[in-house]
């Protein structure tokens, strides 16, 4: 089975490198959409079906720890994963985020396996 | 000069980022010659939390384009100056996060969008800005941070 995924994050390079990095992990997204923030990524949610969030933290107009929670309280939405990708890797915040309702959480830098073994880990639940 | 107790978590999170995202090293040798034409690419960000303060990076133009050819996996001729800066910028910021996290591991920072860097290396206002050159394969990676 194929995944169809959706990267947010405000840099257009930082999108590419998640996108090359899903590649070269051998996880099988056949179709990766993109959003430059939250608000972004709630219409892309609007007219797509996904089967897996993978969002930033710092980004202008709706942050990713307000998407989380935005998707984690709608009754529709509230079962698609969440992969929190960000440069911070404090406890606090990596709470909060599981909390509010993220499935994961991987910190950049990052390498391919990381990134493969955080995405299997969501959809086959370690069975990869 | 960066303080001793910032410069080894610096060093390390410039080279953790550098291998791990752009496939370069840092090297022992002595910095590349830097002319007043050489174009570098700067980019800067702002970080708030248990401490505040900004963070920016200086790479030659030629270093640049190879860091954001390796990041983004494109060959170096298809780079725009665009893709360039915002590799830069990437890169600043994984610095940037991943130093701040070896000092303090509790409690998050946020950090800003980076932007391009017009200082010329100069400080603004009256806080001190410490620098640290790292040579880099195939060139010199200029960084600086303030606090405060």
């Amino acid at each position: 089975m194929s995944y169809k995924v959706l990267i947010v994050d405000d840099s257009p390079s930082m999108r590419k490198i998640i996108r090359r990095v899903i590649n070269l992990s051998g996880f099988d997204a056949t179709t990766c959409l993109e959003a430059g923030d939250g608000l972004e990524a709630l219409t892309v949610l609007d007219s797509s079906s996904i089967d897996l969030v993978l969002t930033d933290i710092n980004m202008p107009n709706m942050n990713g720890e307000e998407l989380v929670a935005r998707l984690a309280a709608d009754p529709k939405r509230s079962t698609i994963p969440v992969l929190v990708i960000s440069t911070d890797r404090s406890e606090e915040r990596i709470r909060k985020l599981i909390m509010l309702g993220a499935c994961g959480y991987i910190t950049k830098p990052f390498v391919p396996e990381t990134l493969g073994a955080a995405l299997s880990q969501i959809v086959f639940g370690g069975q990869a | 000069m960066i303080p001793s107790e910032y410069e080894s978590e610096l060093q390390n999170a410039v080279t953790e980022v550098l291998e791990s995202m752009c496939f370069v090293s840092l090297v022992e040798e002595d910095a590349p010659a830097i002319t007043s034409e050489t174009p570098w690419v700067a980019r800067k960000l702002d970080f708030r939390g248990p401490f505040a303060g900004s963070f920016g990076l200086r790479a030659p133009l030629e270093m640049a384009t190879i860091f954001a050819g390796n990041l983004l996996g494109q060959d170096l001729e298809e780079l725009s100056q665009h893709e360039i800066g915002d590799s830069v910028g990437e890169i600043a910021n994984m610095i940037c996060g991943s130093f701040l996290c070896k000092l303090e591991t509790k409690q998050p920072f946020d950090l800003t969008t980076p932007v391009v860097d017009l200082s010329d290396g100069i400080a603004t206002g009256a806080t001190k800005r410490f620098t640290k050159d790292f040579v880099v394969e195939g060139g010199l990676l200029h960084t600086w941070l303030q606090i405060g």
